[in-house]
């Protein structure tokens, strides 16, 4: 236990807090909390930031009176204002046998889950709630949200203790999810998305249909994308332990070709669905990503 | 051992085979991409392979096999490994076409070059030997044997010359071959050095002869020096229109021929005892041969020595064409007169008289190279013939004793006689006469001239002919039927038959006779203007006066030929490069001759002789022009006449030796297979590359392999 404390802690590396301790992450879309916060409410309140009208009833507050509509129409409109609550983030994170890949020493997961603990440091130090759910044929771990700290490090030792091996199956992970959320919320996808896109997509869909602001961290390695190889090798598939022998510098083009088809695949896909989409080489520092990806989406917030 | 190395050929299978085993593993997130990759590139990189390693393979084989330095080697070649000894025999061309001078060099230079060349590839171990034939119009062989000193056979090669004679291949070859049946040697060679001239070929071909060699036939090899289209003017002959006689105009003719390209414009230069005379251009074309006349008068007689020459060419020899010109006084004729008249237009002889001198009409003595002198018939026992040269009897009854003693005599000396029969010929006493060349029976055709006969069949070659002379409008009305002699010769004959003009010869002289008269009353002859070139013809022929230029051809007999009493006087002959030789008249019947053999130098012979024997003004001699003709027989008929002969036919000359070599020692084939080798090592490079390469097709990377697919219109591979 002690040794699982131990390694996650070095999710939350100083380099790490010192990125995050001046960042937040805002909700694009409005979330339902339970308490007054930093995001906008589905409820409509008496906040300082109009929402609409509605006919007054009796009770009302008269100092939401819109006197304006009263003596042009004659008749009582109450002034409704935007409710500010508290944000409830899921971070889904995919611990399939694909994630565990690692060219340059960090495996995908391992990236991932410097990036879970980034984003729940910023959420919890902003005094929202985040949760947990570590799939990959299925629901393997699931953290409500929550937002204390000893929560946070509870989420961060049930990372260490995952080793990424199964077979993935994204969609049902994602439908299973979309079903058990019942108040809208932010969903944070973390992973390879090594899936047939169109399963995936729909999961995604479902999310959003269920109102919920959903970020997709695509996570990929740098061989991955780029597929520096030139010896002709027989590659080992992770997740599935199929073998296949190819002359890299013979497909190394098509590769290019069929990685580019599929990530268009995902892009143009949450674009359409209005899910915010970032593809992350894990050459890259997730310390620098997360503070990039979050400066950057404070701005459009 | 070499070949062991052929086993390297299993070092691309080897790679290809652990290529396709062997392989890093490498894990990887997801193979979902390569699966697609590998589907599509599968094909392509299996061609690849596969065409890499077979052609790995073919410069592996390439190079093990080249370093094995193969030779093929032919039925022959097997037969004679390098080391075999050798006995060849030289053939080298040298009559005088290889004077043809190419670029600074002539035939001849080459062909002794590209013996050396031969002579060379002898070895002195393998105690080869070798015998050198020069072929000109004879075979001469320049050892009587064998020889094994090649350098000796080397040097005598370097100072062979030019021959001034035509070529003959049959007698070298027959030499040639008669030589290899006298050696043992295993391996036997004929090398034939010559410019291939169609000519010198011909009897050969004809011959046959070499098919006929029996098993195991020696190899025949041929190089050509000779090159087809090679240019060359020469004079083939000449010929003296009409007679040569001082004071009147003479019309030299020179027929003139060229061959192969060049230009067909030229200038005839005639010499008269060297010097130059008159100077004619003319055009001339291959196939049309050119007859250029120069006309040229002599005012004394006398032997002249003349000479016309063509523009100098590339072959010098045949462009000058030398011979002597004798020069006579007046030709003179006797003409006997069988029916005289006093009214001179009557005379039986008029017509003849006036046709051999038309001057005589004016009075005039000049203007005709023939002087007839008329006599009566009764006048002829009284008339001494000496001074003549020519008799013509026009209708005489008869001839008595003295007569006939007298004629016999005039014609076994050389003198020649003309009859001209009429109605006044006693055919039955002509028949007796021992000279008459045919048996006279009687008179045909009517004398009232209401039907005539006409010329039918002429001998068009006879020199009384000669340039068509047309006799068809001529009419006959009457003329004696007469059956020629056995030894006698009929010129010309009526249409329905019975000759007209017959000849024989009779002791030294000739005798030709008219069956109709010299006068209009049996033919309209006179009449026709064709009836003066006739007569001087025939007097021209029958004095001997048309041969009155001489020119030998190299190699033809000369003779000297005097009366016997001068046969104690030797003649002394030199030829043109100064040689004295001395010869010695034999008696033969009532002559004394002497024949001179050497005439091998073409160009003027002088003669000091007694003036009494022929050609003792000297004589010249040419080149004989057959040899002057360049044109090369076809290398395909050759090889078609030649074929089953274990014959090669080398298309440059040059590479003769080392071509005789390889025939040797076989075909070397490793130079090709290196050659071959480097070729499958770009082919390989290409192709690793191409289809590794990639183009940009509308914005986007793709395989060449793709690409070029795609442009074939079969689209993008799945």
């Amino acid at each position: 236990m002690r040794t699982a404390r131990a390694d996650s802690r070095r999710f939350l590396s100083p380099e790490m807090l010192k990125k995050m301790a001046h960042l937040s992450i805002k909700s694009r879309t409005v979330v339902e909390g339970s308490v007054t916060g930093a995001h906008r409410s589905p409820y409509k309140g008496f906040s300082t930031e109009f929402a609409d009208h509605r006919e007054y009833v009796k009770g009302d507050d008269l100092k939401h009176l819109d006197w304006r509509i009263y003596a042009r129409s004659e008749r009582h409109y109450i002034k409704q204002y935007e409710e500010n609550t508290n944000l409830k983030a899921y971070i889904l994170i995919d611990s399939s046998g694909s994630m565990a890949y690692a060219s340059n020493g960090m495996s995908k997961y391992e990236y991932a889950c410097y990036l879970t603990a980034g984003l729940s440091y910023t959420i919890i130090n902003q005094q929202d709630s985040a949760g947990l759910a570590i799939f990959d044929e299925k629901i393997q771990n699931y953290f409500p949200p929550k937002s204390t700290v000893s929560h946070l490090r509870a989420m961060l030792d049930a990372l260490v203790e995952v080793r990424p091996a199964a077979e993935t199956d994204t969609s049902v992970a994602l439908h299973t999810m979309a079903e058990m959320l019942k108040r809208r919320g932010m969903i944070v996808i973390i992973s390879d998305l090594m899936d047939e896109p169109e399963h995936v997509i729909k999961g995604l869909a479902h999310f959003k249909q269920r109102r919920h602001d959903v970020i997709v961290f695509h996570v990929l390695d740098d061989y991955e994308l780029n597929f520096p190889f030139e010896k002709n090798s027989e590659f080992l598939d992770m997740e599935t332990g199929e073998r296949i022998r190819v002359a890299p510098k013979e497909i190394k083009q098509e590769y290019a070709q069929e990685l580019t088809q599929f990530l268009d695949t995902y892009k143009r896909a949450c674009f359409e669905n209005g899910i915010d989409y970032v593809t992350i080489n894990t050459k890259i520092r997730p310390e620098v990503f997360l503070a990039a990806y979050l400066t950057g989406r404070a701005k459009l917030t | 051992m070499f070949l062991v190395g052929l086993g390297a050929l299993s070092v691309p299978v080897i790679i290809h085979l652990m290529h396709s085993t062997k392989a890093q593993v490498v894990r990887f997130g997801t193979i979902r991409f390569l699966k697609n990759c590998q589907r599509r590139a599968a094909r392509r990189t299996r061609l690849k392979q596969l065409i890499l390693m077979a052609l790995r393979m073919l410069l592996l084989a390439l190079i093990v096999l080249g370093m094995a330095k193969p030779v093929i080697q032919s039925e022959d070649t097997a037969a004679s490994p390098a080391d075999l000894s050798t006995a060849m025999v030289l053939i080298i061309d040298n009559s005088y076409s290889m004077g043809y001078r190419e670029e600074g060099k002539t035939r001849l230079d080459r062909a002794k070059s590209v013996a050396a060349d031969l002579l060379d590839t002898l070895k002195e171990s393998n105690e080869d030997e070798v015998l050198v034939i020069m072929m000109n119009k004879k075979a001469e062989p320049l050892h009587q044997e064998f020889q094994r000193d090649v350098a000796s056979v080397k040097a005598a090669v370097r100072r062979a010359k030019l021959s001034n004679h035509g070529t003959e291949v049959s007698s070298a070859l027959s030499m040639a071959y008669a030589a290899m049946h006298r050696t043992s040697k295993p391996r036997r060679e004929i090398h034939l050095l010559t410019d291939l001239q169609f000519y010198s070929w011909e009897k050969l071909l004809e011959m046959n002869f070499i098919k006929a060699e029996e098993e195991p036939r020696p190899r025949l090899f041929i190089s050509s020096f000779g090159r087809p289209k090679s240019h060359n003017s020469f004079i083939r002959n000449i010929s003296v229109s009409g007679t040569a006689v001082g004071g009147i105009g003479s019309k030299i003719l020179a027929e003139v021929e060229t061959v192969g390209a060049g230009s067909p414009d030229n200038v005839i230069t005639l010499s008269v005892n060297s010097k130059k005379k008159e100077q004619a251009p003319f055009t001339v074309r291959p196939g049309a041969p050119a007859q250029v006349p120069v006309e040229v008068s002599f005012d004394e007689p006398g032997t002249y020595r003349c000479s016309v020459a063509l523009n100098k060419d590339s072959l010098t020899v045949d462009d000058t064409f030398e011979f002597s010109l004798t020069v006579d006084d007046r030709v003179t004729v006797l003409c006997v007169d069988g029916d005289p008249s006093s009214v001179a237009s009557l005379s039986e002889t008029f017509f003849l008289n006036v046709a051999l001198n038309p001057a005589s009409l004016t009075g005039l003595r000049a203007g005709s190279a023939i002087e007839p002198n008329t006599i009566s018939l009764g006048e002829l026992s009284r008339t001494s013939l000496d001074a003549y040269k020519c008799v013509i009897i026009c209708n005489a009854p008869l001839l008595n004793g003295n007569e006939l003693v007298k004629i016999e005599a005039f014609l076994k000396s050389g003198g020649s006689l003309i009859l001209f029969l009429g109605d006044r010929v006693r055919a039955r006493e002509y028949n007796e006469w021992d000279f008459i060349p045919a048996t006279l029976s009687d008179v045909t055709g009517r004398a009232d001239k209401r039907s005539f006969m006409s010329f039918g069949r002429i001998s068009p070659r006879h020199p009384i002919f000669a340039g068509n002379l047309d006799l068809r409008t001529t009419k006959v009305f009457r003329c004696f039927n007469a059956k020629p002699h056995d030894k006698a010769r009929t010129i010309a004959e009526l249409r329905n038959g019975p000759p007209v003009i017959i000849e024989r010869d009779y002791g030294t002289g000739r005798v030709m006779m008219i069956t109709t008269s010299a006068d209009l009353a049996w033919s309209s002859l006179p009449l026709r203007r064709i009836f003066v070139p006739l007569v001087h013809r025939m007097v021209t022929y029958m004095s001997g006066r048309k041969a009155m230029f001489h020119a030998y051809s190299v190699g033809n007999t000369v003779e000297f030929r005097a009366l016997a009493r001068h046969y104690d006087k030797s003649i002394k002959v030199v030829t043109p490069k100064g040689a004295a030789t001395y010869l010695r008249p034999q008696i033969n019947g009532s002559y004394a001759v002497a024949t001179f053999t050497d005439t091998v130098e073409p160009g003027r012979y002088k003669v000091v002789a007694h003036p009494d024997f022929s050609n003792c003004n000297g004589f010249s001699v040419n080149p004989d022009v057959k040899e002057s003709d360049l044109t090369m027989i076809q290398t395909r008929t050759l090889e078609k006449e030649l074929e089953g002969l274990n014959a090669t036919i080398l298309k440059v000359p040059g590479k003769a030796a080392a071509e005789v070599a390889e025939s040797r020692e076989g075909w070397k084939l490793w130079p090709l297979l290196f050659k071959l080798g480097l070729l499958f090592f770009c082919i390989e490079i290409l192709v690793a590359n191409l289809f590794s390469r990639t183009v940009e097709h509308e914005g986007l990377q793709m395989p060449l392999f793709d690409y070029l697919k795609l442009r074939r219109g079969g689209g993008l591979a799945e």
